[in-house]
């Protein structure tokens, strides 16, 4: 139904061919100057961003590497799973049953089962927000909420536990 | 480092102090080679018309108009560009797969479940249900058109058998 009514406003136009469009450029298309600029200035300045709070000396090791693996998608999520051959194509719906493939970010954040537990976090820590879209956004959000470490370094506690 | 004006000497530089982006005085050589590989990726789809992608197609084999990554044994020129290609979401890798789609025109040159030409995914990832259940997976956006997808066409067809399939129907 939901993919009838976006289909719905459709009107294909008979003289004009089918072509790739480039969202920077939509004229002359893709562009090495304009690709550089959105990598230099956008995507990873986030990353550089988390780097500090993922390998932070009073986090323990294993907390790290968790968020190290969630932030670059390494984690055994059932999407990544797939692509690496382990299961098959049947198997990837998320176990809460609601449709979805489980990639990390549905998992994490979009789940209406699992992505809902951060609002019940949030009381536990004595914050409240809401949660961002990326899981980038997500992480530093979280990992700020709180300038004393010992909350921090809980934060990220029950981020492993997640697992 | 450098030398005199005659006796000129390569100076060295760590690789990790070259990487780094322009603000910190590196030359953002990763984010740079990135952008080129992304041009590759560019042309794989809309300048096809070249020997280069004939000689790709015998190396690495096409199918539904999508070049296959080609296993393991491949040559990292490749390797990066697929992965620019087919990484999707909001991690750092998607920044090619989110910022590219299908101007649909007349639809004959697009594959109605393959490409991404209507919302943020390929239709086959967003209604996944009904894409299993397609019969022809390499439809064009034309073809789907011509059998109607109001009343009683190609896409309502195939969703009420998803709704007789029972109860999976949740992706639709």
């Amino acid at each position: 139904m939901e993919c009838r009514h976006l289909l719905n406003n459709i009107v294909l136009q008979p003289d004009v061919s089918d072509r790739w469009q480039w969202y920077l450029d939509i004229e002359e298309g893709y562009t090495v100057c304009g690709a550089y600029h959105i990598l230099t200035t956008q995507v990873s300045p986030l990353v550089d961003l988390t780097e500090d709070l993922i390998w932070h000396k009073q986090v323990p090791l294993e907390v790290s590497i968790l968020a190290w693996r969630l932030l670059r998608d390494r984690l055994p999520t059932k999407n990544n799973l797939l692509r690496r051959g382990i299961i098959q194509v049947e198997s990837i719906r998320c176990m809460a049953g609601c449709g979805h493939d489980k990639s990390t970010s549905h998992l994490l954040l979009h789940c209406d089962i699992f992505g809902s537990l951060w609002q019940h976090i949030r009381p536990w820590i004595d914050v409240s927000g809401d949660d961002p879209h990326s899981l980038c956004d997500h992480f530093i959000q979280f990992t700020h909420y709180i300038d004393d470490l010992k909350t921090r370094q809980y934060s990220l506690h029950l981020l492993k536990n997640y697992r | 480092m450098g030398g005199s004006e005659d006796n000129r000497k390569i100076p060295w530089i760590a690789w990790s102090s070259i990487c780094l982006r322009k603000k910190y005085e590196g030359l953002g050589l990763r984010e740079f080679n990135l952008a080129l590989l992304g041009k590759w990726c560019w042309r794989l789809l809309a300048d096809r018309g070249g020997f280069w992608y004939r000689v790709l197609v015998a190396r690495y084999s096409e199918e539904a108009g999508r070049l296959e990554v080609g296993g393991r044994s491949v040559s990292s020129w490749w390797r990066g560009i697929t992965k620019i290609r087919d990484k999707v979401g909001d991690t750092e890798g998607g920044w090619f797969t989110k910022r590219v789609a299908r101007k649909v025109g007349d639809g004959t040159n697009t594959f109605f479940w393959y490409d991404r030409w209507l919302g943020d995914v390929p239709l086959c990832r967003q209604f996944s249900c009904l894409f299993d259940l397609a019969m022809n997976k390499l439809s064009t956006v034309a073809n789907m058109f011509s059998l109607g997808w109001e009343e009683g066409g190609g896409v309502k067809l195939e969703e009420e058998v998803v709704g007789l399939g029972g109860g999976d129907s949740s992706g639709v």
